[in-house]
């Protein structure tokens, strides 16, 4: 394998080692709890979070890390949708759908205004090769918190998508954990970011587990299965896409569904 | 005996006002409860005294919107109590509760196990534990053996392999109780039970709940409109409607006169009760 020999091919492989199994493994709890589209209108958004990053940069100089900039935005978003949520009476779909699409569009404004034009291609389908040493720890540190909390809180979590009277009862703070999670989901698509770009990384949240579903007998294959197909799938898509010159976001995304296809055959076989 | 209400405005009987003996030994005691809708405050139910001993079961009736499923809630812990207080008897403690709640089938495609949702009950503390790891190396079988258990003693220890989402309302209800007895529990709370069961499966219910006070001298607090039930079941019943209307057996509450003042004129009571 003569690939191994860049080190941009090593950290885009090991990239997709780690956020790989981190993606399949919250997305078992985001599609669960019916958060894939959250998920999604977060990962738009992120396109402004870097837009405002490269303002920030414009005023304070070039190193400003626009990966905390990112964060913080997603952060925000993620509140100011939990207040539409609660406060309005707009259905969270409508309000998930405003908040993207005007995002996006803003992001789009600035960027354009600022001459960063030609950067769009990157934040919106990802470029894995540019991926540093500080972002694999990033996402190293992000596969950790995943498997760490999520494998930690796995009762109450779980509890709650059967019924969340249960795991209340049991003594779960649930506002507290919610509220947990969706940090975790802003923290893993500002992490993706780099690898598949805004409109493809909530793909690899969602799929994994999606394809797993269809297979899964109880939820032990499902984790296991969506943390299988989030690897294969992402070390794949990075050796495919070298091989193929093909580009890395979208190879991984399209594999996916290739798997997710071959699941739904597979269930309808069974049956 | 703290039941005498006098006249109730809304029964329009100043005599019906049901008594009951205090239990022997208190479980669970409520005194001058009070809940407040957390939406915009208003009173769901003020001022209810009562007292459950252990293996009594206790029902509460009452029109949609009495409080009936707030009171529940605030046993459970679930809701705050906005005046007065509800205490624990000696044998009792925030542990000694399982709680069923109201039908609600998760998503029929949630793949997860019935097996694998009674574990979640014997595994580490709710908030602690690393329970990833139990569960990629399958829980260790002690948990696994009593889950089934729990399981056999409702009668469905077939379903343990099935999805959580393929059980029939009755299946649903029964795995339900057998996850909160895993607590053992010395209080089981109940939120409409008969919801989504047909008349056979309704018997059986009664059965279940009986033959679980008698193998298991575990104490019921439920809530519901099945006035039959309630009757055939119940050491004690409760009326409510915002406050409590009437306190005492089945023969002294569901009657014809009591009914009719609370749920409306074309309510009768049970005949196998009132005569």
């Amino acid at each position: 394998m003569d690939f191994w020999h860049y080190e941009f091919m090593r950290h885009a492989l090991i990239s997709a080692l780690l956020l790989g199994p981190a993606c399949g493994f919250l997305g078992v709890f985001v599609t669960l709890r019916g958060m894939s589209f959250f998920s999604d209108a977060l990962s738009h958004a992120a396109l402004t979070g870097v837009a405002i990053g490269f303002v920030l940069q414009e005023i304070f100089g070039p190193q400003l890390q626009i990966i905390w900039v990112v964060l913080l935005f997603s952060l925000l978003l993620a509140a100011a949708m939990a207040h539409f949520f609660e406060r309005t009476s707009l259905r969270p779909d409508t309000v998930i759908a405003l908040s993207y699409t005007g995002s996006v569009a803003f992001g789009v404004l600035v960027i354009s205004k600022l001459g960063k034009y030609r950067l769009l291609d990157g934040i919106l389908f990802g470029d894995i090769y540019a991926n540093n040493r500080t972002d694999l720890i990033c996402q190293a540190l992000l596969a950790t918190a995943i498997f760490g909390f999520l494998g930690w809180n796995l009762k109450p979590y779980l509890l709650s998508i059967v019924q969340p009277d249960l795991a209340r009862v049991e003594g779960a703070k649930m506002e507290r954990l919610n509220f947990l999670f969706a940090l975790l989901i802003a923290a893993t698509v500002t992490l993706c970011l780099k690898m598949l770009g805004a409109l493809l990384l909530s793909g690899l949240i969602v799929i994994p587990p999606a394809a797993a579903k269809l297979v899964a007998r109880n939820f032990r294959q499902m984790i296991v299965g969506s943390i299988m197909i989030g690897i294969v799938t992402a070390a794949m898509g990075v050796a495919v896409s070298y091989a193929l010159d093909l580009p890395t976001g979208p190879t991984i995304i399209v594999l996916n569904v290739v798997v997710l296809l071959a699941c739904y055959a597979l269930s309808r076989f069974r049956r | 005996m703290s039941h005498d209400h006098g006249a109730c405005g809304h029964c329009h009987d100043p005599q019906h006002g049901g008594r009951r003996a205090a239990p022997a030994e208190v479980l669970l005691r409520l005194a001058r409860v009070g809940i407040r809708y957390e939406r915009n405050g208003d009173w769901a139910v003020h001022g209810v005294d009562l007292e459950i001993g252990p293996g009594e079961i206790v029902s509460i009736i009452g029109p949609n919107g009495a409080g009936k499923t707030s009171l529940l809630r605030a046993v459970a812990g679930l809701q705050p109590v906005s005046e007065g207080a509800i205490t624990w008897g000696k044998k009792g403690g925030k542990g000694a509760i399982g709680y069923v709640p109201q039908q609600q089938p998760p998503d029929r495609n949630l793949p997860i196990s019935v097996l694998e949702f009674l574990l979640l009950k014997l595994g580490p503390k709710s908030n602690g534990g690393f329970a990833l790891w139990q569960w990629l190396r399958r829980s260790d079988g002690g948990a696994r053996e009593k889950a089934l258990a729990g399981l056999e003693e409702m009668g469905v220890a077939a379903l343990a392999n099935r999805r959580l989402g393929e059980l029939s309302g009755g299946q649903l209800q029964r795995v339900m109780v057998a996850y909160s007895l895993l607590g053992n529990p010395k209080l089981l709370l109940l939120d409409e039970p008969m919801t989504g069961i047909d008349v056979k499966g309704g018997r059986d219910f009664v059965d279940l709940i009986a033959g679980l006070r008698r193998d298991r001298g575990v104490a019921v607090l439920l809530v519901s409109h099945d006035l039959h039930m309630v009757g055939s079941i119940s050491d004690v019943v409760v009326c409510l409607n915002r406050h409590l209307c009437a306190t005492g057996t089945p023969a002294q509450v569901l009657q014809d006169h009591v009914l009719s003042g609370i749920y409306g004129s074309e309510v009768a009571a049970p005949k196998s009760v009132a005569a």
